[in-house]
């Protein structure tokens, strides 16, 4: 099958050349440069579809592995891997449709930036490596790519850089999905450790298969519980990074910084659901671990109704999305904890496209009121811009969970499972979804209808976006709509495509979650239809939710104050432990002058002693006695000629006595 | 009359000659003692020659002749060095001649 | 002890005058004196020479040294008077004691060593005719076989004679310090 290795590498090549044309000197022809770089995602598509033909339609045997050596060792090598199964083969579909319709967003709403080429040059960048992560088929790889995008969400989020906000939340997303990333990358040692490989499929012997995980599973026990157990946790917590999990969470907020398209493709649809997609990855080595599964339900649960709390009280547009995305994110975890990858990756696909169809619409919105972004200075949109208005209603209620369309079909999924499961998650996720029905209606109404709240000059400058911006949005709509109908229980293409394992429906209690589903969305409709129709909301002193939570509403407005919190735990820890760094510098700093003045002390000593009282005594001495030697010589030249013949007639005459001793 | 007879006379006579040299500061006195050490030695070989196993043999007259010629002209030099110095120092004392010292 | 004879008896007189005046010589302050007394003294040794068989040594000494270099000395202790007259003794009593100490260790030495040798005591033997030591004898040897040391000493006189001539050759006139002494040109 060597045609789709070659499928592959164009999947591949396409992103990062555009990439790396950005970099060398895109700039001087930035209109042909964004045409170029379209160009290579477009390519990308082709190939992600041509991967779904042959993995859906030619069905071949045996999984799509494709490998080359790296590094080479004397007994072991570590390779670079790739695989195309149906999870890689759906994510790749998903991150190069929704890239491909933020780039021609991003192509009008960028046009007066100035550094626009740039912008492409680094969105081709991301695009490249999250194609590269879900195609990993080798833990290094798949850091490798993880790491990119992690640098690509840096370099985006503080792309208008010269804003202090924009890079100190570039700065904060960076580290805090560090912080994660340590948790993997221990998890990755730990496994090649125990098992000497990295790959997920190795004809048998990868890390997912059974004769690795069994191994992994008789290896000891450390403070407890199992060593998978630690290497899956260390895992998730990297996971829990990425994907803006509890307690980390607090990065992807902050990130709204960044240009809307970036917050649209990044930090909904792709980056984040890596997350959600390493565990889907590694999926098989958390089946085999107890008490794992349900943490990660949990988590998620939580962080789902933590961050649908958070986003009833927001008043910025995109701050509610981003807030709507930890929440969407958290049901994600809840799905895989409770039923499986299938049903997190079901909610993943259509959570991409009501989700960047909901950021590319706020983007819509905020061009329009030229920049504006306070939902409170908003409204009556609707008769300005129409076909902005559809879409974010579709997009709305698909993430409310409005039957019928593809966000109730996903959701449903989970609540079946979570209830079959876990009762207390599943009790979470139905507040949850009444929240995000409510805080979605409260934002359309605050958005698009009532009457406009803002400046004199925004109204005035009010107008329907071109049609490359409308266009993009129209498309995702459709998605948004109709995507979740692969996905209906009774004919789940999605399911057996992902060969998900079949469970036995229960079609009552099914029928109960769906209505239950469609209760709460209705609920939460009504509820913000009621607290916020035809009511003109020009502060947050005025929302009537405000009214009614009074000093809680405050609260969550200030999103619960967790970056205080960290603020004043970590961020007095970090400081006290940099100034402990600081003192124990100065005391390194003060061991040093101690041993250099030592040495110097040492090195006078010697001077003193041995140069100049020791050698250059004894050679004082040498020459001195070597002096009076010549003093005492030189006395017997004392030009007196009778002490000369003295002296010879005492020679002679000693010298006869000797003689005549002698003989 | 036998050999250590004479042989004691030239001994005396070479250490008065020696008594002459070392004690002596004149230079010319000192010369003189140096030629009564040079017959001392004559005497010396004189004397082993009478004694000796060839009393006949001319080579030791001759040896004593030549020497005799030798310790003249010896003399002669010696009295000639003396009286430069004089003219150059002023004196024959041997003390008064110390500038060749170290 | 040896036997008592004539030519001992003139021996020891003989003996006891170059001593006698040896002593003289070096003792004296006055060095016209002292020269007087070396010139007996030498002499004298000439008579030795003559009593132990050789008189043509006996001859040449007395020619020699009361003939040639006593003049010589008498001469030059003339010419250097100044220096010397009225001073008395120069000598310390340091000298003397040098002098003596040595002079006498030496002497000590050899009386020792000669009368430790029993040969010494053998008498004299008597003398030979003189038909081989004739003067005859001695200018045939001086043309025969000692005939190269006679001219080299020849040489060796002309050489003595020409440097002590030069040496003690007077210095031009204005120039005292004698300049062009140098290394005798």
């Amino acid at each position: 099958m060597e045609i789709w290795t070659n499928i592959l590498l164009l999947m591949l090549i396409g992103p990062f050349m555009a990439a790396i044309f950005g970099v060398f000197g895109a700039v001087r022809a930035p209109k042909k440069y964004i045409l170029v770089s379209i160009g290579g995602i477009a390519l990308s598509l082709v190939c992600s579809l041509g991967f779904l033909w042959i993995l859906g339609v030619i069905k071949p045997a045996g999984l799509l592995v494709t490998q080359f050596a790296w590094m080479d060792f004397a007994h072991s090598s570590i390779p670079m891997s790739f695989v195309v199964d149906p999870l890689s083969a759906v994510m790749c579909f998903v991150v190069s449709f929704v890239a491909l319709l933020v780039f021609i967003f991003s192509s009008g709403y960028m046009e007066h930036d100035e550094r626009k080429a740039r912008y492409f040059c680094f969105l081709s960048f991301f695009t490249g490596a999250m194609l590269g992560t879900v195609v990993s088929n080798s833990l290094l790889t798949f850091l490798i790519f993880w790491e990119m995008m992690g640098l690509a969400s840096y370099l985006l989020i503080g792309f208008w850089y010269q804003k202090p906000s924009a890079a100190a939340a570039a700065q904060k997303a960076f580290l805090t999905t560090r912080i994660g990333d340590l948790g993997l990358l221990a998890a990755v040692f730990f496994l090649y450790n125990k098992t000497g490989t990295l790959l997920f499929f190795d004809h048998g012997a990868g890390l997912l298969e059974p004769a690795q995980i069994a191994l992994l599973q008789k290896a000891g026990l450390w403070a407890g519980a199992g060593y998978l157990f630690w290497v899956c946790l260390l895992a998730f917590w990297g996971a829990v990074g990425k994907s803006g999990q509890i307690p980390l969470h607090v990065w992807l907020p902050d990130a709204m910084e960044g240009p809307t398209p970036v917050s649209a493709l990044i930090h909904a649809a792709t980056m984040v659901a890596a997350g959600v997609f390493l565990m889907c990855r590694l999926y098989p080595l958390y089946e085999s671990v107890d008490g794992l599964l349900t943490l990660i339900t949990w988590v998620g649960a939580i962080t789902a109704i933590f961050a649908g709390m958070i986003a009833i009280a927001q008043s910025d547009i995109k701050r509610i999305l981003a807030y709507s995305t930890v929440s969407q994110l958290g049901i994600m975890f809840v799905g895989l904890g409770a039923g499986g990858p299938a049903y997190a990756m079901f909610h993943l696909f259509t959570h991409a496209f009501f989700k960047s169809l909901l950021f590319l619409g706020s983007g819509s919105v905020i061009h329009a009121c030229s920049g504006e972004q306070n939902i409170y200075r908003m409204g009556g949109l609707k008769a300005k811009m129409p076909k902005t208005f559809l879409a974010y209603v579709i997009g709305a209620a698909a993430l409310a969970g409005i039957p019928l369309l593809s966000g109730f079909w996903s959701k449903d999924e989970i609540l079946y499972r979570a209830f079959e499961h876990d009762k207390l998650p599943f009790l979470l996720l139905c507040a949850t979804s009444l929240l995000t029905a409510f805080y979605m209606t409260r934002q359309v109404v605050l958005v698009f209808f009532g009457e406009f709240r803002g400046t004199k000059e925004v109204k005035h400058h009010l107008h329907e976006s071109p049609s490359l911006l409308t266009t993009p949005l129209i498309v995702l709509a459709v998605f948004a709509a109709l995507a979740g109908l692969i996905g209906t229980p009774w004919m789940n293409l999605f399911g057996h495509f992902i060969h998900a394992p079949e469970h036995e429906i229960n079609v009552p209690i099914h029928l109960l979650m769906m209505l239950t589903g469609t209760a709460l969305a209705f609920g939460g409709l009504l509820l913000g239809v009621k607290l916020y129709w035809n009511r003109s909301v020009r502060t947050m002193a005025d929302d009537p939710l405000h009214k009614l939570l009074g000093s809680f509403f405050v609260f969550l407005n200030e999103r619960c104050r967790v970056d205080e919190l960290y603020e004043a735990t970590l961020g007095r820890f970090m400081d006290v432990a940099a100034r402990l760094s600081d003192y124990f510098e100065i005391f390194l700093e003060f061991v040093n002058r101690m041993v250099g003045g030592l040495v110097y002390t040492l090195a006078w000593v010697e001077n003193k002693v041995l140069d100049e009282w020791v050698i250059n005594g004894i050679f004082s001495a040498g020459c001195e006695s070597a002096r009076i030697k010549g003093v005492l010589a030189a006395k017997f030249q004392n030009g007196s000629l009778a002490f000369y013949l003295r002296m010879m007639a005492s020679g002679a005459l000693i010298a006869g006595i000797i003689y005549w001793v002698v003989k | 009359m036998t050999l250590g007879f004479i042989l004691i006379i030239s001994a005396a006579l070479f250490c008065i000659g020696l008594f002459g040299v070392l004690s002596r500061r004149n230079m010319i006195v000192i010369l003189f003692s140096i030629e009564l050490m040079f017959n001392a030695a004559h005497l010396n070989l004189i004397a082993f020659w009478r004694f000796g196993e060839n009393p006949l043999a001319i080579s030791g007259l001759m040896f004593v002749l030549f020497s005799l010629a030798i310790s003249g002209a010896e003399a002669a030099i010696g009295l000639a060095l003396i009286l430069r110095l004089y003219r150059h120092y002023k004196s024959v004392e041997t003390q008064s001649i110390t500038e060749l010292k170290g | 002890m040896p036997e008592l004879s004539v030519q001992l008896l003139i021996f020891m007189f003989l003996g006891t005058v170059v001593l006698a005046c040896a002593i003289y010589a070096v003792i004296l302050v006055d060095l016209i004196r002292a020269g007087y007394a070396l010139i007996f003294s030498l002499a004298t040794l000439g008579g030795i020479y003559i009593v132990l068989g050789n008189d043509f040594l006996g001859a040449v000494q007395i020619l020699l040294y009361t003939g040639a270099i006593a003049v010589l000395v008498l001469f030059v202790v003339m010419l250097t008077r100044k220096s010397v007259d009225g001073m008395g003794r120069a000598e310390k009593k340091q000298d003397w004691i040098w002098g003596g100490v040595l002079s006498g260790g030496l002497f000590l030495l050899l009386f020792i060593g000669i009368n430790k040798h029993k040969d010494f005591a053998s008498g004299l033997p008597p003398i030979v005719p003189q038909s081989d030591l004739t003067l005859q004898a001695f200018g045939m040897a001086f043309t025969e076989e000692y005939f190269v040391p006679l001219q080299i000493m020849g040489v060796l006189l002309t050489a003595a004679f020409i440097g002590a001539a030069l040496i003690a050759r007077p210095e031009k006139k204005g120039d005292e310090s004698g300049k062009d002494m140098g290394a005798g040109s």
